[in-house]
């Protein structure tokens, strides 16, 4: 295992692009299949990004950094190689031309990932919950949207798989409380640690919605508040049975789910545990969150064990793929630099005899399209011309209300989000965008950047009177400010009693929405930036309508008091008829390089295998053909797992 | 006769090892924020072993039927006592004060974790050093199972042990103790942690899962003095590893030795001072409980011992003269 630069990158069994969630849990998977089959194997891993595995220098500095920083926004804490950009949380600071991302419109693309070692799973919120079975056949059951190539039958052993691998709290009774869920679409299983503690605020909610309906398109449905799976250390569930058959064993024991904390930890290595402290993004203090470092660290650990040889070369950008006479992926070409803020590198070449793309639905795409090797111009992989396209996110819309004075919820407690309130499954598909609920446990933190905007609405009135609030924002701001006593008693009434319910709109695939590049926009390496053309169609902008509809309806049931204001809210304005929405990125980057039954009609097959370069596997978010409503990093880890169990059955090992 | 007196020895076991954490916890929070983190993460990290040694010795206790005691002062329970003062039950000199870190507090801790040394054991009356009491209570325990059966020995409810899924987080897996084998391993993992071997540094972990060289509290302290780590393949008492910085300067002024009578100045130390011994109270109560059959006790302890913390940092930020700070007033308990 080798994190320093290998001078010589000779020929590897694979190689990965991309030291994130997707890559690093194949190349595990790989890893483990060959081990288990004592199978002799090389990996190598390309990051274009800096970083290192785990250890506490490490992770101290990024906390530090998140400490000091006045915006604590999602990459907040991370080093970001100027040689490898990630897109900017607050891209409005910069001029245009300096941003990573070429926005064409009509409207943003409000979603990033981080470039670094470990990926955006260090970043992430955690949250990792299956896609519904009707959400594989959006087409067949609504007529919008496409199919999957596979259903969720056949997707769930890898489901349960990545649970596993991940390490999700939850528990499967919970989840056939969803609407859509079936008691066979869980079965006798059981994930590796019970579900994390329901907040206070969850318990209220759930007491004062008892028994609610929502009605859409004539139709009522169940409105229960569900507990949401989450990738972070809880209890571990002593009868469940790992599900992973890749990973070798010598007794029944080792079947029993270990918490894995710290990755590189000599004193405290096993499984820190949540411990609430709500900075789940952009940072989790006790690593008690997944991130890919513990999967590397894993990866590090069973290759010391077992001999297989895992490179991991950071400050490698991929720049494109070679072609060999029969039509094979020959080699990766990549940049490597040494310093991250100097616009130097030296061109180098990783040859070996199976590849895989695994660096965010957009670095793909652009990696895809960037390579010339194809003669129609059109980039690799793209005989279907569909690479970059159906590029999708969760539009995220926020609502928020107070609560009555004598029913305070204590917000500002435990990881982000801890339950659900799902209006994921129904006849309105066919017709309006579902969504999924956060059921916010920081207050109006994200809606209205509760705290200090308390505080400043108290003791500066005179600055909120020239805005254009609502008439119930208005409300909050006093007369003249107030101190002290006064100022503290208003503010604990008020924080207190903060609710927001976030939703995260269903988006359908459409080939308008894309990644393109262009040689005129090219980042500090000389290779291209993504320009992007998004918009939010109709369906989703319904979506949207039923959602804050839904939002009052529940605000009212609990006899809260709404304050959702567009004026003040986050985000990009939207509209629909005379309604006005905002939204901002969920962090969801989905499409651009679709899974189907056909060359003609996509990118990869059903095992996320390039249909025009069969050594290459094209891996990530990128391959979902619609996004449901379920954060996505768990059902491209299931995928993951899915194309190493084929990719092993292909490596051709036989004889080593 | 002979189970009455494992059932004593394994209660002085606990009180050993619940005495030792306070040190190591005033040592650890007097550290100024963000300093000395290597020296930090070996402090943390003997502490959370020393919790697991205590709950594993829960185990041993309540696997032959004997019953944990944390809380002290009322009918048949021990006593509380107050530091500096002798390691409870050891019978070489060994007095033990809650000091600030620096190098008196770490070489006081490499006393109470002495490597294992027969030679020296056989020389005094009573027991010389920890190890060496985990080595007697596995001797009697052997002895009393080959005397009595299994059968009569390990007579304690299942529901009573506390398991991974009631705790984990330390270097180290809480084992349930259900028969002589189990019970050994528990005994086994405690002294190689803590005290480890006279000719190996080495603590379990290490050989057991392939994780980076882990050595024994004694040796882990040894690299603070020292100021360098171990190396893989180092002799004991020589660590020629990376080098380990220590700011022994970066540290809160907490008096030694610390004051004699509670301190009454400045204004509201004493509220304070009572919060903390209120929220220590509740600590122990809680662990009580946890140890003697409600284990979800285990789960909301852990809020408390973050009070403890903050509550531990506040008292060692108060002056009460001559430019020195209050130590947290933690006692412990003796039977």
């Amino acid at each position: 295992m080798a994190e320093e630069r290998c001078s010589g990158i000779g020929a590897y069994d694979v190689v990965v692009v991309g030291g994130g969630v997707t890559g690093t849990v194949l190349a595990k998977v790989v890893a483990e299949l060959a081990w288990r089959d004592r199978k002799s194997l090389s990996i190598l891993i390309l990051e274009a990004g800096t970083g290192m595995v785990g250890g506490d220098a490490t992770h101290n500095a990024y906390l530090n950094t998140y400490y000091g920083a006045l915006a604590k926004t999602p990459n907040a804490p991370y080093p970001i190689a100027d040689n490898a950009p990630s897109p900017e949380d607050l891209a409005f600071l910069k001029p245009p031309q300096d941003r990573y991302f070429v926005q064409r419109g009509p409207l943003p693309f409000g979603s990033n990932n981080l470039r670094l070692l470990g990926g955006t799973t260090h970043h992430w919120m955690g949250i990792a919950l299956r896609m519904l079975p009707s959400d594989f056949e959006l087409s067949g059951r609504h007529g919008v949207g496409v199919d999957w190539p596979f259903t969720y039958d056949d997707l769930k052993p890898y489901y349960e798989k990545a649970e596993w691998e991940l390490g999700v709290s939850a528990d499967s009774l919970d989840q056939l409380e969803i609407n859509g869920v079936k008691p066979k679409d869980f079965g006798a299983y059981q994930f590796p640690m019970h579900g994390l503690p329901r907040s206070y605020l969850d318990k209220v909610l759930g007491k004062g919605l008892d028994k609610f309906t929502f009605k859409i398109d004539g139709q009522n449905y169940p409105a229960r508040l569900v507990p949401i799976p989450q990738a972070r250390n809880a209890m571990p569930n002593p009868s469940a049975k790992d599900p992973r058959d890749y990973i070798a064993r010598t007794s029944e024991n080792e079947r029993l789910y270990q918490p894995f904390g710290a990755p590189d930890d000599p004193f405290t290595g096993a499984g820190q545990r949540c411990e609430g402290n709500a900075s789940c993004i952009p940072i989790c203090p006790s690593r008690a969150k997944y991130s890919a470092l513990k999967t590397i660290e894993q990866l590090k650990m069973l290759s010391l064990r077992s001999g297989i040889r895992v490179d991991i070369v950071t400050k490698a950008v991929a720049s494109d793929l070679e072609l060999d006479d029969a039509g094979n992926i020959a080699a990766i070409n990549y940049l490597a630099y040494d310093e991250p803020d100097l616009a130097y590198a030296t061109p180098r070449r990783a040859t070996g005899r199976w590849f895989v793309l695994a660096s965010s639905a957009i670095e793909n795409a652009k990696l895809l399209l960037a390579s010339h090797g194809a003669p129609d111009g059109e980039g690799l992989a793209n005989s279907s011309g569909r690479v970059g396209k159906n590029l999708m996110d969760h539009p995220f819309v926020l609502s928020w209300a107070l609560m009555p004075e004598n029913q305070p919820v204590g917000g500002f407690r435990g990881p982000g989000v801890t339950c659900d309130l799902p209006m994921r499954h129904g006849a309105f598909r066919s017709n309006r965008a579902a969504f999924r609920t956060d059921v916010g446990n920081w207050g109006w933190g994200l809606a209205d950047g509760a705290p200090y905007q308390d505080v400043e609405r108290i003791i500066n009135p005179a600055a909120f009177a020239g805005m254009a609030l609502g008439s119930p924002a208005k409300d909050l701001v006093p007369a003249e400010p107030i101190f002290g006593a006064a100022l503290r008693q208003l503010i604990r009434s008020r924080v207190r009693r903060q609710i927001t319910l976030g939703f995260l709109m269903e988006q359908l695939p459409s080939s308008a929405n894309r990644v393109t590049i262009d040689d005129k926009h090219r980042d500090a390496l000389g290779l291209h930036k993504p320009i992007i053309h998004y918009d939010i169609d109709d369906y989703t902008r319904k979506g949207m309508e039923t959602a804050f509809d839904f939002a009052t309806a529940v605000y009212q049931k609990l006899g809260a008091k709404e304050y959702t204001d567009p004026a003040v809210a986050l985000g990009t304005e939207v509209k629909f008829g005379k309604r006005t929405f905002k939204y901002i990125g969920a962090g969801h980057i989905i499409g651009t390089h679709r899974m189907g039954t056909q060359k003609t009609n996509s990118v990869v097959d059903g095992d996320q295998r390039s249909w025009d370069h069969r050594n290459l596997y094209i891996i990530g978010c990128g391959s979902m053909p619609t996004t449901g409503t379920s954060n996505p990093t768990l059902t491209a880890t299931a995928l993951s797992i899915k194309s190493a169990e084929h990719l092993f059955r292909n490596l051709g090992l036989a004889g080593r | 006769m002979t189970l009455k007196k494992l059932h004593t020895m394994l209660q002085m076991a606990l009180e050993v090892e619940l005495f030792t954490i306070p040190p190591y916890l005033t040592a650890l929070y007097s550290i100024e924020e963000g300093r000395n983190s290597v020296s930090v993460k070996i402090l943390q990290s003997v502490a959370m072993e020393e919790m697991l040694h205590a709950a594993l010795v829960s185990n041993l206790m309540n696997a032959v039927g004997a019953h944990p005691q944390v809380e002290s002062g009322g009918k048949g329970q021990p006593s509380r006592r107050y530091y500096p003062a002798q390691v409870p039950h050891i019978a070489r000199r060994l007095n033990i004060g809650l000091l600030p870190f620096s190098k008196r507090a770490v070489e006081d801790f490499m006393l109470i974790e002495l490597p294992e040394n027969r030679t020296k054991w056989k020389t005094g009356p009573g027991t010389y050093s920890i190890g060496q009491l985990y080595d007697q209570i596995r001797n009697l325990l052997v002895a009393v199972t080959e005397q009595l059966g299994v059968a009569k020995i390990f007579t304690g409810a299942r529901s009573l042990q506390l398991s991974e899924v009631d705790y984990y987080g330390a270097g180290g897996r809480l084992k349930v103790v259900t028969d002589l084998d189990s019970a050994l391993e528990a005994i086994a993992e405690i002294s190689q942690q803590g005290e480890g071997r006279l000719h190996s540094n080495a603590a379990g972990d290490e050989a057991e899962f392939g994780l980076p060289k882990e050595v024994a509290h004694f040796y882990r302290f040894e690299q603070i003095l020292e100021g360098r780590f171990y190396d893989r393949d180092d002799d004991i008492r020589k660590p020629t590893g990376p080098r380990l910085l220590v700011d022994w300067k970066a540290v809160l002024p907490v008096a030694v030795p610390g004051p004699k009578a509670t301190p009454t100045s400045p204004p509201g130390i004493g509220a304070t001072l009572d919060a903390f011994t209120a929220t220590y109270e509740e600590l122990l109560a809680c662990l009580h409980q946890a140890f003697n059959g409600k284990k979800a006790k285990l789960v909301s302890a852990v809020p408390i011992m973050q009070r403890l913390k903050v509550q531990a940092t506040e008292i060692m930020r108060i002056g009460i003269g001559n430019g020195q700070t209050c130590p947290p007033p933690f006692w412990f308990i003796e039977s």
